[in-house]
């Protein structure tokens, strides 16, 4: 291990939260702001849902935070996946089991479009688009059979134009790997239309990393951990092409659970493998549930929200600049946004020359930037769902 | 055993493992909310609340509410079998007066198992009887081929045949869209495969029945880790008993209506519980009713001397909490569910909104007798939802923590 990375395996916490507090100030808008705004100019935008609970109830929206909501429409119920279009629109999935999708505009030029999910499946709550804008992908659960589909729509109109199996239960997450490849994480728990999101016999879980062809749905890899009882769950792809994969723990016994890995990484030639926790640093820490993930650089981050942290699995000492993936087994993990935010999930990379992470919790949003810090204090009353996407 | 509230028994009370039979007898005695003045000479009023554990409570729902409630299914399901097997004889067509007399026997069964279902425990889940007698919205096309593949026998296709059908042609859908829906076959063919059909929701109602029984006979004391899984399960079930009525039966439709910029809400939709008889009222109450019984209702004893192995009536959630001395939760969700019992008896009260079924549909004015055809109002669908948004919220956030159960339906879990 080089020594950089032994460094920061100690478990180096960036603490700043002093400056950090949220004042609970109302804008005219009547959201609340920091003590520290995004700088003048700065047009950064995060596309986000959230429940929020007021007297009259909670209330579930999506929209885009600046860190004020700066536009947002009100949801039917919990979201999960939300994915910003080239034309800036979102898609936003309803999280498993889900019956909608949905299409908005937060620039407000167009009316919200609305697909609802003809009763056959239901969505998993994870959606992506076609780097040619023709196609969505959706995971999503047969009915009748329990079984894993990806759903190939049509871009401009949502409709199914063909289903592709997964050869498990409960897709989750699907991205587009380097290679051209659709990977989708499929949980391999069962779950049952008529029991919701209960877990089913997960003494016969079987999660696996699936690679399919994109033209085709054909199965072209498949990969599992030896531990049947780690779901692989949200994905990210690095610089290098490896695929990180947010793990979650689904052991019987709670001390399995907590010291659990919190990542895997698939790389060419390597296959899958856990990434496991130094000795010196406490693995309970991330309690194994691993509830989002992003690439930043070569550097993996996933956040715990049981945890209250998230942690950067670094492989060198400046990730924004090297050119050469740092091997696996040199992978550490650094303890990021602890003492910062509560319950923290949501994760997105601001893209750039050097790559900057955007951290969401309960009640602000924390910047952990490679060149310096930032932060954002979002209305306190606003829960953040478990994913956000930078949206300009 | 006495207790004051202090001495709340603080162990995990459903989700747990610990012995909590012996727990059963004891009592919280709480003081009245109102503490006596100094004019007053009257000591307060003292309350007992009866603290019930996970046995007490699963083996009142089975003996209760699961056994009956099967019970009365299957008798249902199998009303509505042979009413199948007397109209269909022979070479009998599935014709309009056929059609008129079988009408009722199905509402009947699918009342009955609605609320069997509103809170599907135990057999309900382990045998799989939503996915495979109420695959909800029937496909007709699936119930044409259906019936051209399993309708010309010489008889109505057995077990075996029918499993060879996919559920979205099968169970309790596909009969009331052969009775209602206009644009469904009449013929022979139809008529013999809805037998075959009909008796598949009788053998598994009887089934069902046998299986829940099998557990009210169960003594949930002599495994109490048993019984602390199973009462977790209830309440989660509960609740999701709970969302298939709000949101699967009325949010959602709602939702579809009012971004789809339609007018008048159509009741044969698929969006709605039942589309093709739109009984969507009896739909909601029967589920409702179920779910409303073991939401509230005092305690089945005083707790004094020794506790019968049963309770003689089924422990309440409300009473639930009072025995763990929390009359304050206790007393907002009846607040609650109170608000959403006037609701959803709106929705039944309500007045027909209208008596026409549209264009290529069976039922029709002419058809409520068997079933009404109509919805409620929007607003009164809306002010329903509200209310039992409110439960939902409720049980997710202050009954389930109180009784220390883990919701697998909670909003707030992760994903």
């Amino acid at each position: 291990m080089r020594t950089g990375v032994a460094a920061v395996a100690t478990g180096v916490v960036l603490r700043h939260a002093d400056a950090l507090r949220i004042t609970g100030d109302e804008t005219e808008s009547g959201h609340g702001t920091g003590r520290r705004q995004a700088p003048a100019g700065r047009s950064l935008a995060l596309a986000a849902t959230w429940r929020k609970n007021d007297d009259a109830g909670s209330h579930h929206a999506a929209g885009l935070l600046r860190p004020a909501v700066a536009a947002h429409l009100e949801l039917p119920g919990r979201a999960h996946g939300v994915v910003v279009e080239g034309d800036g629109r979102l898609l936003v999935v309803a999280r498993r089991p889900g019956d909608w999708l949905l299409r908005f505009d937060p620039s407000g030029g167009r009316p919200p479009f609305w697909f609802w999910s003809d009763g056959d499946t239901v969505f998993n709550g994870h959606v992506l688009a076609s780097p040619d804008g023709r196609r969505i992908y959706t995971t999503e659960t047969d009915r009748e059979t329990g079984a894993g589909l990806i759903g190939v729509r049509d871009a401009a109109t949502l409709e199914t134009i063909a289903r592709w199996p997964v050869g498990g239960f409960d897709p989750h997450e699907i991205v587009h790997g380097l290679d051209g490849a659709l990977w989708v994480a499929v949980g391999g728990i069962e779950v049952r239309a008529e029991t919701g999101r209960t877990k089913h016999r997960l003494q016969a879980m079987a999660s696996s990393l699936l690679r399919l062809d994109p033209r085709t749905g054909h199965e072209t890899g498949r990969w599992r951990l030896a531990d049947s009882r780690l779901g692989l769950r949200h994905l990210a792809v690095s610089r290098s092409g490896r695929i990180g994969i947010a793990l979650q723990a689904e052991h019987d016994d709670a001390g399995s659970r907590d010291h659990a890995p919190v990542l895997a990484i698939w790389e060419a030639g390597q296959g899958l493998r856990t990434v496991p926790w130094p000795v010196d640093v406490d693995a309970a820490a991330a309690r194994g549930y691993g509830g989002s993930i992003v690439a930043l650089g070569d550097d993996f981050v996933v956040s715990c929200p049981r945890a209250g942290c998230a942690w950067r699995f670094r492989g060198g000492a400046d990730t924004g600049s090297g050119t050469t993936a740092p091997a696996l087994s040199e992978l550490a993990p650094v303890a990021i946004a602890s003492a910062i935010i509560d319950e923290v999930c949501p994760l997105a990379v601001v893209a750039g020359t050097r790559p900057v992470l955007w951290a969401g919790g309960v009640g602000r949003a924390q910047q952990v930037a490679v060149s310096g810090n930032e932060d954002w204090s979002i209305e306190r009353r606003l829960q953040l769902d478990n994913h956000w996407s930078v949206a300009g | 055993m006495l207790n004051r509230h202090k001495d709340m028994p603080t162990d995990v009370l459903l989700g747990g493992s610990s012995p909590i039979a012996a727990a059963l007898a004891s009592l919280l005695v709480l003081a009245a909310v109102a503490a006596p003045s100094a004019a007053q000479a009257q000591p307060a009023p003292i309350v007992a609340a009866p603290y019930y554990g996970p046995e007490a409570f699963v083996a009142a729902l089975t003996v209760h509410q699961a056994r009956p409630m099967a019970a009365r299914f299957a008798a249902a399901a199998r009303d509505l079998d042979a009413g199948f097997a007397r109209a269909c004889v022979g070479d009998s067509a599935l014709d309009a007066t056929a059609r008129n007399e079988l009408r009722p026997a199905w509402l009947a069964a699918a009342a009955a198992w609605e609320a069997v279902d509103a809170i599907a425990q135990g057999p309900t889940i382990t045998r799989r009887s939503a996915r495979s007698i109420d695959f909800r919205p029937a496909r007709p096309r699936l119930i044409a081929a259906a019936i051209k593949a399993h309708g010309h026998g010489a008889s109505p296709p057995d077990a075996a045949a029918l499993e060879r059908v996919g559920t979205p042609a099968k169970g309790l859908p596909a009969l009331e869209w052969l009775l209602w829906d206009s644009s469904a076959p009449a013929d022979t063919a139809a008529c013999r495969y809805a037998t075959g059909v009909a008796a598949g929701v009788a053998a598994e109602a009887a089934a069902l029945a046998t299986s829940h029984a099998g557990e009210a006979d169960r003594n949930w004391g002599d495994d109490g880790e048993a019984a602390a899984v199973r009462a977790a399960e209830i309440v989660n079930q509960w609740l999701a008993g709970l969302e298939a009525l709000r949101w699967r039966q009325l949010g959602k439709p709602l939702a579809i209506v009012d971004t789809s910029g339609a007018g008048d809400p159509d009741p044969h939709r698929d969006i709605w519980p039942r589309p093709p008889s739109g009984s969507h009222r009896e739909a909601w109450q029967a589920r409702w009713e179920t779910l409303r019984a073991l939401a509230v209702g005092p305690a089945p004893t005083d707790g004094f001397g020794p506790q019968p192995r049963v309770p003689p009536a089924i422990v309440s959630l409300e009473a639930l909490l009072r025995g763990r001395g929390l009359a304050d939760e206790a007393d907002a969700w009846i607040v609650r569910i109170t608000a959403a019992d006037q609701a959803v008896a709106a929705l039944t009260a309500a007045p027909r909104a209208r008596q026409d079924s549209g264009p290529g549909q069976g039922a029709g004015a002419a058809d409520t007798a068997a079933g009404s055809s109509a919805l409620p109002s929007l607003p009164a669908m809306r002010t329903a939802l509200q209310t039992l948004g409110a439960v939902k919220q409720f049980m997710q956030e202050r009954l389930a923590p109180s009784l220390k159960t883990a919701l697998g339906f909670s909003d707030a879990d992760g994903d």
